[in-house]
């Protein structure tokens, strides 16, 4: 299960319009969210800094991995430093 | 369920989300690229294997691999998810390892099975609670910013 959250646009709540472009651009194929219109920037204030990357284990809802990705956009991402212990865990659990 | 090497394309694409938006990287390029080659079969790849191009190929006729006897049951690969199998765990949360993530609720495109680009599917609400619902295994939860 891959969860794509659009959590701001430089640091205002992003619109839908902003989620349906972030898509566009990256033909995402994957749930993309945004916060519901009148909660302000609630994910970026609960979960943390762009970009932010978490693996949780779907029982306890714990995180067993994260990682920040740069916030100047310079070298691999988050999901790129994620994708081989998301890969090792699935190993281990089977599919998601 | 989704099998995981599905998983692999969209991975690198959610991956290219912390970039430069104009600028995809080549990585993801590669990556579908590949994908797309696999997945469709080419008469490349029939060469490739020694077989003569021009013999006809069934490339989606279904196989029974291992169960001569079992009844002709579909397989169902992404049932629906019981959102009522089990409470959300309880706090304290946070977001540091070890932490409990909050169960947030949002809204728009739920894409569970990967096979479309997600804003061809209906603007909806949901939460981390209704998209977790029964699964078992992990789950990769990605914040970004648009700029």
């Amino acid at each position: 299960m891959i969860v794509e959250v659009l959590a701001s646009n430089a640091n205002a709540p992003p619109t839908r319009n902003n989620l349906n472009a972030w898509i566009s651009t990256f033909s995402l194929p994957v749930t993309a969210l945004i916060d519901p219109s009148g909660v302000g920037t609630r994910t970026l204030n609960t979960y943390g800094i762009r970009e932010s990357t978490f693996i949780v284990e779907l029982s306890t809802m714990r995180v067993v991995f994260k990682v920040n990705g740069s916030v100047a956009g310079i070298g691999p991402s988050g999901v790129a430093q994620a994708i081989p212990r998301m890969l090792e865990l699935l190993g281990d659990a089977g599919t998601p | 369920m989704t099998h995981p090497r599905r998983w692999i394309p969209a991975l690198l694409l959610a991956a290219a989300c912390s970039s430069d938006p104009a600028a995809p990287s080549p990585t993801l390029d590669a990556a579908l690229s590949d994908d797309v080659s696999s997945d469709r079969g080419s008469m490349a790849d029939l060469t490739d294997l020694g077989m003569p191009a021009d013999v006809p190929v069934a490339l989606d006729v279904p196989v029974a691999l291992d169960a001569p006897d079992a009844p002709d049951v579909p397989v169902v690969l992404d049932a629906p998810v019981d959102v009522a199998a089990s409470p959300y765990p309880d706090g304290p949360y946070g977001n540091r390892m070890g932490s409990v993530l909050a169960n947030l609720t949002w809204e728009g495109y739920v894409n569970p099975t990967g096979e479309v680009i997600s804003n061809t599917l209906p603007y909806t609400t949901t939460s981390l609670q209704a998209l977790r619902g029964n699964r078992r295994g992990y789950a990769m939860v990605h914040v970004s910013e648009f700029l």
